[in-house]
């Protein structure tokens, strides 16, 4: 993900802004981190570039 | 109603990713119109259960962004240059009033909680913003086919005249009209000021 769509994503649960802290950045992409809610403090992964903004109750699915 | 025992169709999707780019691309020309019925600039467009997006990737638009529940789907978008984000259209990560433009083409019918996911589109508008909803209507012959081969797919789909849907739209706050009838009919919700 760039670091632009921060102004686009909130927290899916009460949709406050999450902080952004980044592992590992690949030129404009932010290929691993964690984004984590202001306000309840949920932490959301950012995997292969994708932020994971599944609710919890969602995010231990598996997909298959 | 069934919504309650709905499940979506997220695990089906996620397995056939790669195969979803056979689908005939989602056309421009049945966007345009559409998003010319908003009451402002459409710059951030929002494409809801926009798979490996190619909605957004139709429309020249400065700002296109896909969320979907499935990561298969996502892995594609990036591949295409389109950002994709990771979530529920039902319980959407994104901040009220953030965009200008909400798509759900022809995603609605596989969605468990469609009011919700409505709902949630509504919020995230813009004032004068558009929702543009691409689907299928199931009383049509071709839809009555549709309906059938969906659920003999193993599709959780629930369809829903164009009537319908504007009333659904209508229901959450925006100003409901039918651009397009047929059996894939396009409804289009503004966001008042």
């Amino acid at each position: 993900m760039r670091e632009d769509l921060m102004d686009i994503i909130c927290c899916p649960l009460d949709k406050h802004e999450l902080d952004l802290e980044v592992i590992r950045r690949d030129d404009d992409e932010i290929m691993e981190g964690r984004l984590v809610c202001t306000e309840c403090g949920e932490e959301y992964p950012v995997e292969d570039g994708i932020p994971n903004l599944l609710p919890p109750d969602m995010r231990e699915e598996s997909p298959a | 109603m069934a919504s309650d025992t709905r499940t979506g169709d997220v695990a089906i999707f996620d397995r056939i990713a790669r195969l979803y780019d056979l689908k005939p691309a989602t056309r421009r020309k049945k966007l345009a119109p559409a998003l010319a019925m908003a009451d402002r600039d459409v710059e951030r467009v929002l494409d809801v259960g926009g798979g490996t997006g190619q909605g957004v990737r139709a429309l020249n638009v400065p700002t296109g962004v896909v969320v979907d529940a499935a990561p298969g789907m996502l892995a594609e978008a990036r591949d295409h240059g389109v950002a994709g984000v990771r979530g529920d259209a039902s319980r959407l990560p994104v901040g009220d009033e953030s965009v200008d433009a909400v798509l759900i083409l022809d995603a609605l019918h596989h969605m468990a909680t469609p009011r919700a996911v409505l709902g949630e589109a509504a919020r995230v508008l813009r004032p004068g913003g558009v929702l543009v909803c691409l689907e299928f209507d199931p009383t049509t012959v071709l839809g009555r086919g549709l309906v059938t081969a969906e659920h003999a797919f193993g599709f959780d789909s629930q369809f829903f005249t164009a009537g319908d849907l504007a009333a659904m739209v209508r229901a959450v706050g925006l100003s409901a009209s039918i651009p397009r009838t047929g059996f894939e009919y396009t409804v289009v919700g503004v966001k008042r000021f």
